[in-house]
């Protein structure tokens, strides 16, 4: 009887333990996740592509002391860019992440001399516009410590970015009437590190990266005949990001990223020393997921800082995992 | 006996009519919370609470002239761009009434035309900037609807008063002088920092109407404002003085706000529950106000426009939902020709009702 009622016990936890399974995603459940629930790279063998446009206007900055200032000359510019982006997951942690821009910059200025002794008003205008490739980059991202064994992951990210854009100034007519360069005219390399969890239906990111800029040349002024060497600042930033699901498929994401970007110079002829930057950016996205399509919304809004554009931006995204 | 049977009948009858009574069935507050557009009654339902936020974003590079022409104001330099953000609460008193209040804030820079004035001793550059910013007055409203069931049509009618309870007095000015290449060469910048109070309170009355059919809706809607009285407002002069400071000093002058009337037609298209698409045909028409400059009255110029709205309503959960809104002018009269992105959250619950 004894013996009947431990087999019977055996069977039973034998059953049990064979009954637990494993929730498999299929493949089509992984392309239709979330920037919440997706993983940091994308899995083995998948591709991505993706559109970008922002918009930036030029109105305010912040000067030397940090105080928030509106551009006094009457002059008008607006920045829009759009991206190109495709990544690929090499293996389910390793993803190669292509970035091709297109640039279009509009900087225009309007002023009247007058002259009263002589009763004669003279015009002042110049309409500049650019457009064409910007500088196109290559990053690697991969897991240093995966997601799927670990309540927190953690991704290390290596940039390059490559100075295919126009970098001097063309079709010069005067100082005037030119195209604006779409271009930097340097290489540079990055680095990023990026810590990850997932508490759903939130995810928290923090990161800190640091990016390296080499040497270049290019035209100081549209007037100039020769190129003059140059070399921005290398660049720290940091950051992290809340990001929450409102429903099943609508995430709000927020961000918090600083920046400080060390000195420039301009050398010879000029010799100039170009004083670091700092800012504090908050950036808040919506992030539609209908299937395998995403398409997000942000702002991204200047808080502080010191020598840079206060002016908001808007981009507007779409991608699609195949 | 006939005392028994008489109060037997009545307990009975009594009895009979309270268990007859059967309770009103209200649909449940998700049900409510969630009604799609083409479902939803023109005032929240009895009981809802909504807090709406907001934010525009626009950018003013073009304007219609006097003439209705379209005049490209970045080629002159003077494009500007506005911000915008408001914050609304509104509560279902009854089913057919409703109130709220209201109030924003905006921000904007302006510039006019940087002139240079070359003489045989002086060289001046004078730039001109004016700041708008601050918050706007307070409104409160009351909307009141047919007292019957929505089925397929419903019309509003809603009153409301801009208090001045923002400041409408402008800012000292922050004017400077910089860029002093030697006695006779320098730039002169005059910063005048406007606030965006009315200064005087303001009736405001509205209409709406909708009918659906299937899945469309053709809605209308009416806002009327329209000044109490005139007010009064200064404005500050400016003297440069010989070390290059500014001695200010002000003026007072009255001025009438504009009445300015907004009619607005849209099409809706409830694409599924959570989803309702929409274009609205705007029209905004001001006028009639006057400002007073050394003393004598000046008329305001007339303004009007004609914009198309595209937009989208999406349920983004029982209590969130999202508004956005883009606007572009088709044309007009003396006025700005703003293109612009306005998104709104609501925010909706029923406070006292499980």
């Amino acid at each position: 009887m004894a013996r009947s009622f431990v087999a019977y016990l055996l069977s039973i936890l034998s059953l049990t333990a064979t009954g637990q399974i494993e929730k498999q995603l299929l493949p089509s459940d992984i392309k239709q996740q979330t920037v919440v629930t997706e993983p940091v790279t994308l899995s083995r063998g998948f591709f991505r592509s993706g559109f970008w446009v922002s918009y930036g206007v030029v109105d305010k900055y912040f000067d030397y002391e940090g105080t928030k200032k509106y551009y006094l000359n009457s002059t008008w510019g607006s920045a829009t860019s759009y991206l190109f982006n495709f990544q690929y997951g090499i293996t389910s942690r390793l993803m190669v992440d292509i970035n091709i821009p297109v640039n279009s910059a509009r900087e225009q200025f309007s002023g009247l001399t007058v002259q009263p002794e002589i009763n004669a008003d003279a015009p002042e205008t110049s309409n500049l516009k650019g457009k064409g490739i910007g500088d196109g980059s290559v990053r690697l991202a991969f897991q240093v410590i995966d997601e799927k064994n670990h309540r927190i992951s953690l991704t290390g990210t290596l940039e390059a970015t490559i100075p295919t854009g126009e970098k001097n100034p063309t079709n010069i007519r005067n100082l005037r009437e030119y195209n604006l360069p779409t271009g930097s005219g340097f290489w540079s390399t990055g680095g990023k590190l990026m810590a990850r969890t997932i508490l759903y239906p939130y995810s928290i990111t923090a990161y800190a990266g640091y990016v390296s800029r080499f040497s270049g040349k290019k035209l100081a002024t549209p007037s100039d005949l020769a190129e003059t060497e140059f070399r921005d600042g290398n660049s720290f930033e940091a950051g992290g990001s809340f990001n929450l699901h409102l429903n099943d498929w609508i995430v709000t994401a927020n961000h918090i990223r600083y920046l400080y970007k060390g000195e420039g110079e301009i050398r010879e002829p000029f010799n100039i020393t170009v004083p670091p930057v700092t800012a504090l950016f908050f950036e808040t996205q919506l992030i539609f997921q209908v299937g395998q399509l995403r398409i997000g919304e942000s702002v991204r809004i200047p808080l502080a800082g010191k020598r840079i554009s206060a002016d908001p931006r808007f981009e507007m995204l779409v991608q699609y995992v195949f | 006996m006939k005392k028994q049977t008489l109060l037997t009948v009545l307990l009975a009858a009594v009895y009979v009519v309270a268990n007859a009574q059967t309770s009103v069935i209200r649909p449940d507050k998700y049900t409510l919370l969630t009604m799609p557009y083409n479902q939803r009654q023109l005032t929240l339902y009895k009981g809802q609470v909504q807090a709406n936020a907001g934010y525009k974003f626009s950018v003013m590079a073009r304007q219609f002239s006097s003439a209705g022409d379209l005049e490209v104001l970045r080629n002159m330099g003077i494009a500007s761009v506005y911000h915008y953000y408001f914050a609304e609460m509104k509560y279902g008193v009854a089913p057919f009434l409703e109130v709220g209040a209201m109030t924003n804030f905006m921000k904007r820079g302006v510039r006019s035309q940087t002139v240079t004035y070359v003489s045989a001793d002086e060289t001046v550059k004078v730039n001109n900037l004016t700041e708008e910013k601050g918050m706007g007055d307070l409104l409160l409203t009351a909307t009141l609807r047919l007292p019957v069931e929505f089925r397929i049509a419903d019309i509003s009618a809603g009153a409301g008063l801009l208090i001045p309870s923002a400041k409408h007095e402008p800012e000292k000015p922050t004017h400077t002088v910089s860029n002093v290449l030697s006695e006779s060469s320098y730039t002169v910048n005059y910063q005048y920092h406007n606030t965006i109070g009315n200064g005087v309170p303001v009736y405001l009355f509205s209409a709406n109407a909708k009918i659906t059919l299937s899945g469309f809706t053709l809605a209308t809607s009416f806002l009327m404002k329209d000044p109490v009285r005139e007010g009064e407002n200064f404005r500050w002069n400016q003297n440069l003085t010989a070390n290059r400071t500014f001695d200010y000093s002000t003026s007072t002058y009255k001025f009438l706000p504009d009445r300015s009337f907004e009619i607005g037609t849209a099409l809706h298209f409830q694409a599924t529950g959570w989803l309702n698409a929409f274009m609205n045909l705007g029209y905004m028409n001001s006028g009639g106000g006057w400002t007073e400059y050394w003393g004598k009255r000046y008329r305001n110029p007339d303004r009007w426009m004609i914009s198309l709205e595209p937009g989208l309503e999406i349920q983004v959960s029982p209590a969130v939902t999202i508004y956005q809104k883009a606007g572009f002018p088709l044309s007009g009269k003396n006025t700005y020709a703003p293109f612009y992105m306005y998104i709104t959250a609501s925010f909706n619950t029923f406070a006292f009702y499980r």
